[in-house]
């Protein structure tokens, strides 16, 4: 090897010695940009694999679903024991049937659902709040509705998945299973039912719990706030409708007083889902004053509408008038 | 070319004034904003983004209105928040691929611009750990991460050495220093940290209560009037600064045996006027060399 030879040879070596493993330059981007018309959706999509990670996700999910089973498993022994069993379990009209077990398979998943979207829900924007990250996100080309509208809707899906998937497991098991007993030709329109009582359901979660987590500088705070009005809009509701239909509770009218029955966030949600799926619940049991068991129509769907819709602006515009990019100091 | 501009710009808090009929043009390269806390230089920063409506006149960045195309100012610009800030639940390169996503950047482009980026921040060894345990060194140098990631023309860089110790303020001025100076991007730092400044921009302007003090490039600001030298004598000699007097200069500053001299306008040579002096009052001279003001002496004369 001559001397030239070895001298490059050696700066070469150096060089490498030198030169980090990784490129440590710094490059512009001049990649491909996305439209900015879904980029609530990446938002959304961070909640959403971030709820999907959890253990927890998961022990609700089933949790929320028991109830479905439970009713499919109903469902099942009656087709094994015959109407004897139908007439204790499932009294309801011909095209009401499967409507009314889905509904009360909803009615029995609402409170794992609503922890579900609490433990989703109450994080979304206070944990940003907490770590300053709305500076972040406004920073970039994203606008405060992109922002809100993606925390909405990462709980939304959440909430909307856990409802759907148990309902459409029991859709598909009653379709299957009850097709020869007019299955389509009694209830035809059962799916689009199913899928307004998740779409409900879920707006409904999202719309409440984004709207107190906005408010909170804390995760703990803010699933405080949220459980604590549930609970306690769930509890007043029974206290009163107790306290001023006694009487009529005591002359055995169980009816009495459902709207105030209703009057809390679970009450208003249960209503529009019973609203929705429209099903009259007859319970087989008979008393004096109910020669021909018990039969409860559903909440006045334009007062529960109203509520509810209530429930759901209130949440976005809570949410809506506390995110902002800067503290405003007025005065 | 001009960076970013204000025109008559009055913004307010309530009715607290924060900019008042403010017009500055920022130019290309690496400009500092300096002054005090509640200048208003962060208020400036959030209007140039859009975040605050102007009360009055009008801001533009890279030819754009604040006002009317803050999202497209948000795209080519990137911001390093003064507070710290994160996504929680992340990991650092999660968090920066996430933040590269919000500007528009595709999934996979989005990850492997944030693996680059943090290298370059020096964050290539923790990238896989959750920002929640990084140290107040690490998280200055994420906030720089997400905001270089979507490749921005300009940087806003607002206190980037805040809560970091020597070692760490002087790595991140080097960030800072190489972004501005070898990588072509345009950079505003905004500080009260003079060293910071004079380190990192060519350029300066100075703001108090909400107004321009004063605007100028670093060297000129710096830059002393007249002829003036600081002296280095063996010791310090009253006898060398009554000859100076005498000999027609005036005694600036006076330090141990270190002074300013401020030299008749038109002195040609300096050295041989100090030496002359020097040798008349039996003083020994160590040093003679050109005086240059500090950032400091320029921000407590403007503050003054």
């Amino acid at each position: 090897m001559t001397a030239p030879q070895a001298g490059a040879e050696k700066q070469v070596t150096d060089a490498a010695a030198v030169a980090p493993i990784a490129d440590l330059s710094y490059r512009h981007y001049d990649g491909p940009l996305k439209d900015r018309k879904l980029r609530w959706w990446i938002v959304a999509l961070v909640g959403v694999r971030w709820a999907m990670k959890r253990w927890w996700f998961w022990l609700l999910f089933l949790l929320s679903s028991a109830s479905y089973g439970f009713w499919a498993l109903m469902l099942f022994v009656e087709s094994r024991l015959g109407p004897d069993f139908r007439q204790m379990m499932f009294q309801s009209a011909k095209d009401e049937r499967f409507a009314t077990v889905l509904f009360r398979s909803y009615d029995g998943s609402l409170f794992w659902l609503m922890v579900m979207a609490l433990v989703v829900g109450a994080p979304s924007i206070a944990a940003d709040n907490r770590t300053n990250a709305l500076q972040v996100y406004l920073s970039k080309p994203l606008t405060k509705a992109d922002y809100l509208l993606g925390k909405w809707a990462g709980v939304f899906t959440v909430v909307f998945a856990a409802t759907l998937l148990p309902s459409l497991f029991l859709y598909a098991y009653c379709m299957l299973s009850f097709w020869s007993e007019g299955f389509f030709r009694n209830e035809p329109w059962l799916i689009l039912r199913v899928l307004g009582v998740a779409a409900m359901s879920a707006a409904g979660f999202a719309s409440l719990f984004v709207g107190v987590s906005a408010w909170c500088r804390s995760t703990m705070m803010s699933a405080a706030i949220g459980a604590g009005l549930y609970l306690a809009s769930g509890i007043m509701a029974f206290i009163l409708w107790m306290a001023l239909h006694i009487r009529e509770l005591e002359a055995g009218h169980p009816a009495a007083g459902a709207l105030l029955q209703n009057a809390s966030i679970s009450g208003v949600l249960k209503s529009m889902a019973w609203n929705i799926y429209g099903v009259t619940i007859r319970f087989p049991m008979r008393g004096p004053n109910m020669p021909d068991g018990l039969t409860l129509h559903p909440p006045n769907v334009w007062v529960m509408g109203a509520a509810y819709s209530g429930i759901v602006i209130l949440g976005l515009m809570a949410a809506r008038f506390r995110v902002r990019a800067v503290e405003v100091v007025s005065g | 070319m001009t960076i970013a501009t204000t025109t008559d710009l009055s913004v307010r808090y309530g009715r607290k004034p924060a900019l008042i009929d403010l017009s500055i043009v920022v130019p290309e390269g690496s400009v500092g904003l300096l002054g005090p806390n509640g200048a208003g230089k962060t208020t400036l920063l959030k209007t140039w983004l859009g975040f605050l409506p102007p009360h009055a006149g009008s801001a533009t960045v890279l030819g754009m209105d604040s006002a009317s195309d803050s999202l497209k100012i948000r795209q080519r610009v990137g911001l390093m928040p003064e507070l710290d800030c994160h996504i929680p639940g992340m990991t650092a390169v999660s968090y920066v691929a996430y933040a590269g996503e919000l500007c528009g950047m595709p999934g996979n482009h989005a990850m492997r611009r944030a693996h680059e980026v943090l290298e370059y921040c020096g964050l290539g060894e923790a990238r896989y750990r959750q920002v929640e345990t990084y140290s107040t060194g690490m998280r200055q140098r994420i906030k720089l991460a997400q905001a270089l990631v979507h490749g921005p023309r300009l940087l806003l860089l607002d206190e980037p050495t805040n809560g970091l110790d020597p070692e760490g303020r002087d790595e991140m001025l080097r960030l800072v220093r190489d972004i501005s100076h070898d990588k072509g991007l345009h950079v505003i730092v905004c500080s009260h940290l003079l060293p910071d400044v004079e380190d990192t921009c060519d350029e300066v302007i100075v703001l108090r209560e909400g107004q321009v003090v004063t605007q100028g490039s670093v060297e000129s600001l710096r830059r002393t009037s007249g002829v003036q030298v600081d002296v280095e004598l063996r010791e310090a000699s009253e006898a060398f600064c009554a000859a100076a007097e005498r000999g027609g200069a005036k005694v600036v500053s006076r330090l141990g045996s270190r002074c300013r001299l401020a030299l008749p306008d038109g002195t040609t040579d300096p050295a041989r006027e100090v030496l002359a002096m020097a040798a008349a009052s039996g003083a020994q001279v160590r040093a003679i060399r050109r005086a240059r003001r500090s950032l400091e002496d320029v921000f407590m004369e403007a503050m003054a």
